[in-house]
């Protein structure tokens, strides 16, 4: 009887490596799942980002294109044209490219906007804005190392009204996203200015890729990218009947 | 064994116990670590998501004010009944408002609710800038309303009434639009014979009054403008810089340009202040919204008379029309000695009208001249020793879907044509007007002589060797202004002639201007015929901060002003 109780009280070698095994095991599923969710996390937190980041650049975006459009000239609109434009550009600006990253150009948005209603209907138009795509590298941790964007947004005002931005007169330019996988500015019709109404419409298309955080080095997994994609339209218009 | 059995299940229980406590202190951790990781960049997204999702409810709130607005306007037909150059618009409660009162009716704004979610709520206040004859509409929405704001936006729309805009120029003669038709570089169709001996005058009150409260910030009203480049080239090729007409004045020995004084007198005379291009506010003209002008014109022949003229000697004497809201028409095709036509309200005449011998019809209200549903008819009054005297407006509205001529013809020295009000010769589609003196004759417009469309012929020319003074002269007098508007896209102005033997006077003046331009916007008072099109035209669109939106329309509360419109 004694020495069935003194075996009660202890516990044998097999036992102790048994629960430490099982720890140890436990221990190891709770450090992964924990660094799964740490990575989860984080992964979360910058697509987050991503989002508000991709949703202010576009509201931005938006927001100008809403203020241009054409100042008014019945028999030639298309020489009058302030919206974007390949045509009529402000001087020392950039030309507005429609068209694609993905496809090799570098889009450019060059457009004025119409600040104030103190003239007649073809005043005031004084603000010239542009966003320009600009190439940035590469993203190196990604998969095939993709090239890699930024997006400026130049804004300019010619507050003489004299048609030239001159020492003085505010114009500053900002980089306003990053880590840009893909640009793309397009009009819905391909630019046919048979239709002005269809000509009002703007396309714009965001991707921002992000590395995967499962791995890098010199075979990295695919990039996270989230695309984004919005219609703008123009609000300033010669003729548009109500 | 009862012992073992217990001692057993003693160490049992403990082995338990503890294993039990680093599994749950192991979740535990795991939970606490996935709340602290996932939940708040969820929480941050969800937030990120409310704030996108309420802003883009709030920029559809505004783009749904600023539509809802302006419809209001066009329904209302009048935006600022009290003239004091402001209005609102969006005003709650709506059914009980009436005219009058003031901003204070703005309450809390106007909800936007979709599906039962509230998107928000907006004020909007239309003013009124009488120099450019614009008005600026500010809206500004609020989330969740203006009671406790999170997100408020705002924006400022300005537009243009459509007729207002048809006549924003103030000049004695303004040409605007699509005029190449008219061969401006030298056709035939455009300017005068060089061999004539007519005179054309074209003058400008140096300043006008734009407010009409009196002398302050006069604005200079130049004598012509141009809006187009071509036709103004044209304009100063056809009837200035013609060799035959001597130099410009001052006399610096060159032709006459944009700008000068000129005051000289070949075979032809011709006074003219000043030639402007500007960027016109008289543009705003398009087929479609001429169509449905004619339209509303032309209406009125489509409607039961309360009187019908039809006879053409059997009487001397017609008092037709007592009142201003009575439709007459007028079918007779001959108008001879003794017969005279004297009435109120809308006077249809349908087909052609040959008056002579002396008739005459003095009328008070508009008389409209329609095409004859006939076959081969046309629509054309023809003037010779007879005499029309019309307080209102004359209206040549040939049909925009049949190819007919819809015009009015001075055949004869004694012929006599007076309105005081408003002539208009609206042409869109196939059909075409025509304005014609010749053989002597007069037409007088103390008000608005509007040439709208594109398939219009105008010719001024008198009896061949009609010296100055002689009846044989035509004369075209034309005191307030005289409106040339074209649409994009057609022919252009097919005739504008000034030729032997007539004198062309074009004087403006705003008060006859003004009063002619509102007869044409009120139109024919007939009370079955629709309104004339009334439309608002967006033309300019720009975001402003809220706050200072809000506090102006603050201030119009505090100073009690009148928001000017009839209620709905």
């Amino acid at each position: 009887m004694r020495v069935s109780t003194s075996t009660a009280r202890g516990l044998t070698f097999v036992e102790i490596m048994v629960a430490s095994s099982l720890l140890a095991l436990i221990s190891l599923v709770s450090m992964s799942l924990l660094a799964v969710l740490q990575r989860s996390g984080i992964t979360v937190a910058k697509n987050t980002n991503i989002g508000v980041d991709a949703r202010r650049v576009l509201t931005e975006i938006n927001r100008d294109l809403r203020q241009t459009g054409w100042a008014y000239d019945e028999p030639t609109n298309a020489n009058f044209e302030r919206g974007p434009s390949t045509a009529t550009n402000p001087p020392g600006f950039t030309a507005t490219v429609f068209g694609d990253t993905s496809l090799g150009a570098l889009p450019a948005l060059s457009f004025r906007k119409r600040t104030g209603f103190a003239g007649d209907l073809d005043a005031d138009w004084n603000q010239w804005v542009v966003y320009q795509v600009v190439a940035d590298g590469n993203f190196n941790n990604v998969q095939g190392t993709p090239a890699r964007f930024s997006l400026t947004r130049r804004v300019a005002t010619d507050t003489d009204n004299d048609g030239a931005i001159t020492a003085g007169e505010p114009d500053i330019t900002v980089t306003i996203a990053e880590n840009l996988s893909r640009v793309a500015f397009a009009r819905p019709d391909g630019g046919d200015a048979a239709s002005l109404q269809d000509d009002l419409n703007i396309d714009l298309t965001l991707a921002i890729t992000l590395s995967s955080p499962d791995g890098s080095g010199g075979a990295p997994p695919p990039g996270i990218t989230v695309s984004y994609r919005e219609r703008a339209r123009m609000n300033n218009l010669p003729e548009d009947r109500n | 064994m009862s012992d073992l059995t217990h001692q057993a299940k003693a160490v049992g229980d403990e082995r338990e116990q503890g294993a039990a406590l680093v599994v749950v202190l192991v979740f535990m951790l795991g939970i606490v670590a996935l709340v602290l990781l996932i939940v708040p960049p969820a929480q941050k997204n969800l937030e990120s998501e409310a704030l996108s999702n309420r802003r883009r409810g709030l920029e559809f709130v505004l783009q749904h004010a600023i539509n809802d607005s302006l419809h209001e306007c066009k329904d209302f037909n009048d935006y600022d009944a009290v003239a004091n150059g402001q209005g609102a618009v969006g005003v709650l409660p709506r059914a009980s408002w009436t005219a009058g009162g003031n901003f204070s009716d703005f309450g809390t704004g106007t909800p936007v609710v979709v599906n039962g979610r509230n998107l928000g709520a907006y004020m909007a206040v239309i003013r009124t800038d009488p120099v450019t004859d614009t008005q600026v509409l500010s809206v500004v929405a609020a989330f969740p309303d203006f009671v406790n704001p999170r997100e408020l936006v705002s924006a400022q729309v300005q537009m243009q009434a459509t007729l207002q805009g048809l006549f924003g120029d103030r000049s004695a003669l303004s040409f605007a639009g699509n005029l190449a038709g008219t061969g401006s570089t030298g056709g035939g169709n455009f300017g005068w014979a060089n061999n004539g001996d007519q005179t054309v005058s074209i003058k400008a009150t140096t300043t006008y009054d734009p407010d009409g409260v009196g002398p302050l910030s006069p604005v200079y009203a130049p004598a012509v403008n141009i809006s187009d480049s071509d036709f103004y080239d044209g304009f100063l090729t056809q009837f200035v810089n013609d060799p035959n007409h001597g130099e410009g004045a001052p006399d610096d020995g060159l032709d006459m340009e944009g700008g000068d004084i000129g005051d000289y007198t070949n075979t032809t005379t011709v006074i003219t202040d000043t030639i402007a291009q500007e960027p016109s506010s008289t543009q705003r003209v398009n087929e479609e919204f001429l169509e449905q002008w004619i339209d509303h014109w032309r209406d009125a022949g489509n409607q039961t008379p309360d009187n019908t003229i039809s006879s053409n000697s059997s009487w001397s004497n017609s008092a037709s029309g007592t009142a201003s809201s009575e439709l007459t028409f007028l079918t007779a095709s001959q108008l001879k000695s003794g017969n005279v036509i004297e009435g109120k309200g809308t006077l249809v005449i349908r087909g052609n009208l040959t008056m002579s011998n002396g008739a005459k019809i003095n009328w008070d209200g508009d008389i409209i001249m329609v095409p004859s549903s006939s076959g081969s008819g046309q629509g054309k009054l023809i003037v010779k020793d007879a005499e029309i005297n019309v307080t209102g407006g004359l209206v040549l509205a040939p049909d925009p879907n049949d190819n007919k001529t819809v015009g009015l013809y001075t055949d004869h020295e004694d012929a006599k044509v007076h309105v005081t009000g408003t002539m208009l010769a609206i042409q869109a589609g196939t059909g075409s007007a025509e304005l014609s003196l010749s053989k002597g004759g007069e037409l007088r417009v103390d008000g608005l002589l509007g040439m709208l469309g594109d398939n219009i012929a105008a010719q001024v020319v008198g009896a061949p060797g009609s010296a100055p003074g002689d009846p044989g002269r035509s004369k075209l007098d034309v005191s307030g202004s005289m409106v040339v508007a074209v649409p994009p896209g057609g022919s252009g102005l097919q005739k504008l002639r000034f030729d032997a033997a007539s004198d062309a006077t074009f004087e403006f003046d705003n008060a006859k201007f003004e009063a002619g331009v509102q007869l044409a916007e009120e139109g024919s008072q007939h009370s079955d015929v629709e309104p004339p099109p009334y439309q608002i035209y967006r033309t300019g669109y720009r975001e402003v901060p809220a706050t200072t939106v809000l506090a102006e329309f603050e201030a119009l509360r505090i100073a009690g002003e009148d928001p000017g419109l009839t209620a709905p």
